[in-house]
């Protein structure tokens, strides 16, 4: 660690070293601590984990190929997911060319809160009694259980927290088509998460 | 002030995601709570949703990427 000396007569092969010790420093500070985030949304792409591994990979390493376009100071997080995204639909949905045009129930608003007081199973504090309840593995196996186009948007929304327009840009789609997916999307997973609560015990017990 | 419109609640509810986001119009969002300042039920439901994908945000971000693909991403970058 720390900076290394540099001697004044330094030869040009050591200047280029030093540049690309500078590169490598500044996108591991910059792109590795979403390392995490983005093997867990690769997880939702491929629900398989040694493919997420491989695909958070090769996004990687694409990333640091392409780290000179990256333009500092805009959002690295949004760009990684983009290439993330990217690099998954090209190489990994091929093998797994399901056309899905799946149909998704329809769920009434306020799903979760609706089933919980029908079934009497509302507390005095709903957020501390259940939802706080839920793990990380309940929340992914319920996003798990939605079809592709809405699993990835209700990602970067509900998980991620992009903004409408990012997602838009990272999914190539249109802010409309966002919009769209995350309202359907939201209320299935809603149910989803509903029935993960009975499931698990956190409700109805 | 004037420019508000008063919100029915299915036209509170159809801008539920977008007042949760904050993605809506200024106008509309200020629609919502003006809405929500009167109507004891949407105020209830909306706050339920709130927690609820306040719980997803949270515990959503808890992943962790396996220490194997740590060293694989940088021995990848050793390599490069």
């Amino acid at each position: 660690m720390g900076g290394r000396l540099c001697p004044p007569d330094i030869i040009p092969q050591t200047t280029m070293a030093a540049a690309e010790d500078t590169r490598r420093r500044e996108f591991e500070e910059q792109a590795l601590p979403h390392l995490d985030s983005m093997y867990s949304a690769a997880l939702r792409m491929t629900r398989n984990p040694s493919d997420a591994e491989d695909l958070v990979q090769e996004a990687i390493l694409l990333a640091f190929r392409h780290f000179d376009q990256f333009q500092s100071g805009t959002n690295i997080r949004a760009w990684l997911f983009r290439i993330l995204t990217n690099t998954f639909i090209n190489s990994y949905r091929k093998k797994s060319r399901e056309p899905e045009r799946v149909d998704l129930p329809e769920v009434e608003d306020f799903y979760f809160l609706s089933q919980a007081a029908r079934n009497n199973e509302l507390g005095e504090d709903p957020e501390s009694q259940i939802l706080s309840k839920f793990a990380y593995n309940d929340i992914m196996a319920a996003i798990d259980r939605l079809p592709e186009e809405f699993r990835l948007v209700v990602v970067m929304n509900a998980v991620e927290g992009f903004a409408y327009q990012e997602i838009a840009d990272i999914l190539n789609i249109p802010i409309g088509t966002v919009r769209s997916r995350l309202y359907r999307g939201r209320k299935v997973l809603q149910k989803h998460l509903y029935e993960q609560a009975r499931e698990m015990g956190y409700v109805g017990a | 002030m004037s420019g508000h419109r008063k919100l029915t609640c299915g036209e509170a509810v159809a801008l539920l995601y977008d007042y949760l986001d904050r993605e809506g119009a200024q106008a509309s969002i200020e629609d919502v709570e003006e809405h929500l300042q009167i109507c004891r039920h949407c105020c209830d439901r909306f706050a339920f949703e709130a927690s609820l994908w306040k719980v997803v945000r949270r515990k959503g971000s808890e992943a962790h990427c396996p220490e194997s693909l740590k060293l694989r991403v940088s021995k990848l970058l050793d390599d490069y």
